[in-house]
């Protein structure tokens, strides 16, 4: 066990041995290897924002009952009825025709339409808040909301059911098309980093070769001579990703201060933020064993080359 | 020790480099190969260290047949031979320290001890003083006792020096074949090839000569077991 230890410190020595020698070199491939994280990490950060912002939209739909604008009171108030006894409503919120007037002419700035009207010509509405629906994408639970929906459109006078699942699903597909792009992505630019830390290794093989041939002589096994290199294209990738983790982290104070100008103008409030840490510490593990298995790949190809 | 049994070797291209070897070398003696340049003294070296393999015949080091030895295995083969070169194969970018320190790094050593024993190695060959210079800085001589030192740091029980003495003047020549003779004194199997007619007269060691690959006089020595 400590033979093994001292082996691996003699590595490790080794490594940073060549490294002081040529810094520059590695410097600017952990920088290659950061930038071509860098926009995977950034993808997968926005869509690990946006995706339970998208979930509870739709886990939350509302749907409004709009009424025809003859129904009677005692009509509305049988529909009222209707509505709070079905199964799939969880909440009924009814605005009488002349509070939505009121509301359209302090909110909408269209007092001096309405003022010209003859007569209100907006309808009782009904707002329903659903019943927790299950279901595992977006697309089924606006799917479950539309079935409702058709249920309520036969209710008696019932002029117009109007829900959000088209846009739910819009937004669906396009998270799942991002999600699918930030995939590729990552699989693209993680081929590109394991050919950077490849090509690194091969350099570096070339170079180490008189070094490799004299520990050779000297009895030293394929195992010894590989460890420094391996140690060298695990660092990089670890060194890479955690130079992207933090590029995306500074990245993410100027997105957020537009956002939040953004999200001001619709009374909100949105702000991106890092992935969790457990998932940058999978960042990072998946960004070391890149390096790992090219460097592995690199100098077995080289090493069989020397002999 | 070592034992070479009708050995034969040729390269790609068909060179013969060994024809019909056989010689018995004994723990604790000093043999000169001697040779002139292609009579195939660096191909009998390589073979007893398994940098090359025989054709045909048998390589025996320390009871293992070089020839059927397991490529995993060379390794720990060669941890019991100290090598020197003609062109010393030192490493320019690492100081004379860390040259020697290297076969005790590979053997497991920690760096401190790996220290500690470089030190002493060469503290035998003069060397000393020049333990963070570059080997570079150093003279041809003083490169060749580096290389020697670097051979013996692991205490090998066999040390192998193919032309030690080739580039350099008689009197460094004579001080580095000295320090091989001291090795031989304490138990070390030292074989040592060179194509140096003098050096043989003034030493009068037992000598296998080669030539064309094959062994010739073979009773010019008192005490040579061959039977090529």
């Amino acid at each position: 066990m400590r033979a093994w230890l001292l082996q691996h410190q003699h590595a490790c020595n080794d490594m940073l041995r060549r490294f002081r020698r040529q810094p520059m070199s590695y410097v600017l491939n952990i920088l290659v290897v950061a930038v071509a994280l860098t926009l995977p990490l950034t993808g997968y950060t926005l869509l690990h924002n946006l995706q339970p912002l998208a979930r509870s939209l739709a886990t939350d739909p509302e749907i409004s009952v709009f009424m025809q604008v003859g129904a009677s009171a005692d009509e509305v108030a049988a529909t009222h009825k209707t509505l709070r006894a079905h199964p799939g409503v969880a909440q009924v919120r009814y605005i009488a025709r002349a509070e939505a007037l009121a509301r359209m002419k302090q909110q909408g700035g269209l007092a001096d339409v309405l003022a010209v009207l003859p007569g209100n010509p907006l309808p009782d509405a009904f707002v329903l808040r659903i019943q927790s629906l299950d279901g595992d994408t977006n697309a089924q639970i606006a799917t479950q909301v539309e079935t409702l929906a058709a249920q309520l459109r036969k209710l008696p006078r019932v002029e117009h059911v109007q829900v959000d699942s088209d846009w739910v699903k819009r937004l669906d597909a396009l998270l799942r098309f991002l999600n699918i792009t930030v995939l590729l992505l990552a699989v693209t630019l993680g081929a590109a980093i394991m050919a950077v830390v490849f090509n690194t290794i091969r350099l570096q093989v070339l170079t180490q070769r008189d070094e490799i041939e004299v520990s050779r002589l000297f009895g030293a096994t394929n195992h010894f001579i590989r460890r420094p290199f391996i140690y060298m294209g695990v660092a990089q990738g670890f060194l890479g990703a955690l130079l992207a983790l933090i590029l995306v982290g500074f990245a993410l104070r100027p997105l957020n201060q537009s956002l939040g100008e953004f999200t001001r103008l619709y009374l909100a409030s949105f702000e991106f933020h890092a992935i969790p840490w457990l998932e940058m510490l999978a960042c990072l593990g998946a960004a070391a064993l890149l390096g790992w298995l090219a460097s592995v790949l690199s100098v077995n190809r080289h090493l069989a080359k020397l002999d | 020790m070592i034992h070479f049994s009708q050995v034969f070797k040729s390269y790609r291209g068909g060179h013969q480099a060994l024809n019909g070897v056989s010689f018995d070398i004994a723990a604790g003696e000093l043999v000169f190969v001697a040779g002139h340049s292609g009579a195939g003294k660096s191909t009998l070296l390589k073979l007893i260290a398994a940098i090359e393999r025989p054709t045909s015949g048998v390589v025996k080091v320390k009871e293992q047949n070089v020839g059927t030895l397991r490529a995993s295995a060379v390794p720990y083969l060669r941890r019991n031979i100290g090598l020197i070169f003609q062109e010393q194969k030192l490493l320019f970018d690492r100081t004379v320290l860390e040259n020697v320190q290297l076969p005790l790094l590979i053997t497991g050593s920690s760096q401190k001890d790996a220290a500690r024993r470089a030190r002493a190695a060469l503290d035998k060959v003069g060397l000393l003083d020049r333990e963070r210079a570059n080997p570079i800085t150093l003279s041809g001589g003083e490169q060749q006792r580096l290389a020697i030192a670097r051979a013996i740091a692991n205490r090998p029980t066999i040390l192998l020096a193919d032309e030690p003495t080739a580039n350099l003047d008689r009197d460094t020549a004579l001080k580095v074949m000295d320090i091989l003779r001291q090795f031989n004194q304490v138990g070390v199997t030292v074989l040592i090839s060179t194509h140096d007619e003098t050096l043989l007269h003034t030493l009068n060691p037992r000598v296998l000569r080669l030539a064309h690959g094959a062994l010739v006089e073979p009773m010019a020595q008192p005490g040579m077991e061959v039977a090529s």
